[in-house]
C-alpha cells in the first residue's frame, strides 16, 4: 500500500531545478523582519531583551505598537524620514489592530502591548464607525444567511472575509510603497476605494495615498489630499506620518 | 537545510528564538509558499501572515521534530486561506489591474512569470500539491508529513500518487504547447 514508484526522470530533473529556486533577498527579508516586529510587539532587532522576551512577551498578545506607544512610534517616524515607508507598515498594523479590536461602536480603543501595560489609544470621533461600514459591505460580499443579522451579534465569517481583503489590498499597497513603487500602490489603494469606499481602514488608505502621492512627485495633489485627510480626521493617529510624508524629499 | 538548531532556538524563548527560526527559515518558507501558488505579488503578505502564525505557536513546536515539516503546515494552511480570498480579490481586481496596466514595472511583470515547475504545480490541487512538495521536493518523509497535515498515512501516500501523476501530465501538456499553459 505504501510503496512508492520511483519519479519519472524528467519529474526530478524539474524538481532538481525547483530546489535552487532563489530565495528573497536579504533587504526583503529585512522589511518583512521589520512587519513582523510591529505586528508582533517584539523587540526592535526582535532578539534582543526587553518588552517581547520571556517574561513580558505571549506569542498571542493582541497587537501592539512596535515602541510600545503610538506617541513613541510617530516620534520615530519624525526622527527618521527615509524609513517612513517601513513606519508606514507598522503604523498600518496598529491600526489595523484598532479597528479590529474595536466595539461596534466604539469611541475609544485599547491596545494591550506586549508588556502588561494598557495603552488607551483615542479614535478620532470622525472615524467611520464599524456599524456604518459593515452597511457598506457590498451584497456579493455576503451569504444571504450572513446578512440577516442586523444587530451585531457576530458577523463573523464574512466581517472577517471583509476585513482580511481590506487588509490585503491595505497590504499590497504598503509593500508597493516600501519598494518605492508610488504607481503601483495608488493602483492597489484605488481598488481598496472601489471596493470599500468606506471601509474600515478607509482612513489608513487615505493616508497612504499621500505618501504615494508624494514617491510619484506629485506634490500639489499630495497636498491637496493632505489637507482633505487632516480636515476629515483632525485627530487622526496617522496624521503624524501623513504630515511628515510631505516634508520628505 | 536550516542554519539554526531548532531546539536552542526555541529554548532561548519566544521573542529571541523567533528571529533565529525567522532569519534561517524565511528562504524555506518563501519558496514553499511560491510552489504552493502564492504570486509574488503577494508573497511578502504571506510569508509575513505564516510568521505571525508561527510565532503565536511556538510553544507548542516540539525541538525534536525537524522544524520545516512543521513550518511547511503553516505555510500550508495560510496558503489555503489566501487562494480563498484571492480567487474573489482577482476577480474583482482584474479590471483595475488593466486600467493601471501602463504603471506596471518590468519588474512587476517579471514577478507574474512562472516557470515549468511552478507552471505544472498549479495543476496540482492544493491538499496534494504540499504533499508532493513536501516530500518529492523537500525530502520529507511521509510519515512527518501525515502527522503535520493531520492526514493518515497511507492518505498521505495517496495524495502523493496521484499528484505525481497530475504533474507529470501538466508538465507533458506543458512542454508541447512550448511551455505556455
Amino acid at each position: 500500500m505504501s510503496e512508492l514508484e520511483p519519479l519519472p526522470p524528467r519529474l526530478s530533473e524539474l524538481f532538481a531545478e525547483e530546489r535552487n529556486r532563489p530565495e528573497p533577498d536579504p533587504a526583503t527579508t529585512d522589511r518583512v523582519f521589520s512587519r513582523l516586529v510591529g505586528t508582533l510587539g517584539l523587540p526592535p532587532g526582535g532578539g534582543g531583551p526587553g518588552g517581547g522576551g520571556d517574561g513580558g512577551g505571549q506569542p498571542g498578545a493582541t497587537v501592539p505598537p512596535p515602541t510600545g506607544t503610538t506617541t513613541g512610534l510617530l516620534a520615530s517616524i519624525a526622527a527618521k524620514p527615509a524609513a517612513i515607508a517601513l513606519t508606514a507598515f507598522a503604523l498600518g498594523a496598529a491600526s489595523t489592530a484598532l479597528v479590529v479590536s474595536q466595539a461596534p461602536t466604539p469611541t475609544r480603543a485599547a491596545i494591550e502591548p506586549a508588556a502588561p501595560r494598557v495603552v488607551v489609544v483615542h479614535v478620532p470621533s470622525s472615524a467611520p464607525s464599524t456599524a456604518k461600514d459593515d452597511d457598506a459591505i457590498e451584497p456579493e460580499d455576503l451569504a444571504p444567511e450572513e446578512k440577516k443579522p442586523a444587530v451585531q451579534v457576530d458577523a463573523g465569517p464574512a466581517r472577517d472575509r471583509s476585513l482580511a481583503r481590506e487588509r490585503a489590498l491595505i497590504s499590497r499597497a504598503r509593500t508597493a510603497l516600501a519598494k518605492r513603487q508610488g504607481d503601483a500602490a495608488l493602483a492597489a489603494l484605488s481598488a481598496h476605494a472601489r471596493e470599500f469606499p468606506s471601509g474600515r481602514l478607509a482612513e489608513e488608505r487615505e493616508s497612504l495615498r499621500v505618501q504615494a502621492l508624494v514617491l510619484r512627485g506629485d506634490d500639489k495633489a499630495a497636498a491637496e489630499e493632505a489637507k482633505k485627510f487632516e480636515k476629515k480626521y483632525p485627530n487622526s493617529l496617522l496624521k503624524g506620518a501623513v504630515e511628515q510624508s510631505l516634508s520628505t524629499p | 537545510m536550516p542554519n539554526v538548531a531548532p531546539s536552542s532556538a526555541v529554548a532561548a524563548g519566544p521573542a529571541s528564538g523567533f528571529e533565529a527560526i525567522f532569519r534561517a527559515e524565511v528562504g524555506y518558507v518563501w519558496k514553499t509558499l511560491e510552489r504552493l501558488g502564492v504570486p509574488p505579488r503577494d508573497l511578502e503578505d504571506v510569508v509575513h501572515d505564516v510568521f505571525v502564525a508561527v510565532y503565536r505557536h511556538l510553544d507548542d513546536y516540539d525541538p525534536a521534530r525537524p522544524i520545516r515539516p512543521w513550518l511547511c503546515g503553516f505555510a500550508y494552511r495560510v496558503a489555503s486561506d489566501y487562494r480563498r480570498l484571492a480567487r474573489n480579490r482577482y476577480e474583482r481586481v482584474g479590471d483595475d489591474t488593466a486600467l493601471d496596466a501602463a504603471s506596471v514595472t518590468p519588474a512587476h511583470a517579471e514577478m507574474e512569470a512562472r516557470d515549468l515547475a511552478l507552471r505544472a504545480l498549479d495543476a496540482v490541487p492544493l491538499e496534494r500539491r504540499v504533499v508532493l512538495v513536501m516530500h518529492d521536493i523537500d525530502g520529507h518523509s511521509v510519515p512527518d508529513i501525515a502527522s503535520e497535515l493531520s492526514i493518515p498515512v497511507n492518505t498521505a501516500y495517496s495524495r502523493l500518487r496521484l499528484a505525481r501523476q497530475e504533474i507529470r501530465t501538466a508538465v507533458e501538456r506543458l512542454e508541447q504547447v512550448g511551455g505556455n499553459p
